[in-house]
């Protein structure tokens, strides 16, 4: 393995951590490095790899092929669930903007190329029954896990701090709802 | 055009890797002090079976095996993405022009 594919692999374990950390949520320090991560990840995948071999030189054309158009694709998406009307009022200059966004991903999909091939189709549907594959195992492997490990301890009675803190939150709430009826 | 047992074995093996390695990646970067299943090891076990597959189908050492089952799995993968956008073309313009739901209760 030469460099240049050596930063492709570390960049796309860049991205996976990032993404890891991300889904952990707030109450996880480590969740605000989620989004730095994997736009590291993005940057160094994007800017860096060079002096490929040629299994490396096709990973990173197909990625920064999909990324020149999906990035505009997900821009144009944002725009439309942000601006359409499906609760209420929608925006129409905002939704225009979306969809204008998302004929421009069309258009630049469409002048990469074959879009849509038979062939390519088949084999991405094969990678997805292996995805499954693994899926099925891990949620297996959680399902076993899962009942094979009973309660652990009951937890501790609230403290009076935490309890006031309960009731001022339950007290606010209510206020809110009795004046919104 | 067709596409032979060993190409399938190389195409399904690479899928199961890369979920796999995604699994693993994730296991270890989210593990905490509430983590305590061995679910880890469904992923190493599905991993290592999909590797010997690769080189099965490949005829290379596990090394470049991997690299190869996995490259050909995430371009596979975004050969598939056209498709992805179509279908969420035709679901974003059923949210923009078709739906105007009123809000209650329920919704």
């Amino acid at each position: 393995m030469v460099a240049g594919d050596g930063i492709i692999w570390a960049s796309l374990m860049i991205m996976a951590v990032g993404h890891s950390f991300h889904r952990m949520g707030p109450s996880f320090e480590r969740s605000r490095f989620g989004y730095p991560l994997v736009l590291l990840g993005l940057t160094c995948l994007i800017l860096f790899p060079d002096d490929l071999t040629l299994r490396g030189s096709d990973l990173h054309t197909a990625i920064l092929r999909a990324v020149w158009w999906t990035g505009p694709f997900a821009i144009g998406s944002l725009l439309i669930l942000r601006f359409a009307p499906t609760y209420g009022r929608g925006r129409p200059l905002g939704l225009a903007a979306g969809w204008l966004v998302i004929g421009l991903s069309w258009a630049i999909l469409y002048s990469l190329g074959n879009p849509i091939s038979l062939s390519g189709t088949i084999e991405g549907l094969l990678v997805l029954m292996g995805v499954l594959v693994s899926l099925l195992a891990v949620i297996i492997g959680v399902t076993l896990s899962a009942r094979s490990s009973g309660l652990r301890n009951e937890s501790e009675p609230l403290s009076n701090e935490e309890e006031g803190l309960v009731r001022t939150i339950l007290e606010r709430r209510l206020e809110r709802e009795g004046h919104g009826n | 055009m067709g596409i032979d047992f060993f190409e399938v074995l190389l195409l399904v093996s690479g899928g199961s890797l890369v979920s796999s390695l995604f699994a693993l990646v994730h296991f270890v970067s989210t593990y905490n002090r509430y983590n305590r299943s061995f679910t880890i090891l469904s992923p190493i076990i599905i991993g290592t079976v999909a590797i010997y597959a690769a080189t099965i189908s490949t005829g290379y050492g596990p090394v470049t095996s991997t690299e190869e089952a996995i490259v050909t799995a995430i371009v596979s993968i975004l050969n598939l993405l056209p498709i992805v956008l179509a279908i969420t073309t035709i679901v974003l313009f059923r949210i923009s022009l078709l739906t105007n739901r009123s809000v209650d209760a329920s919704s």
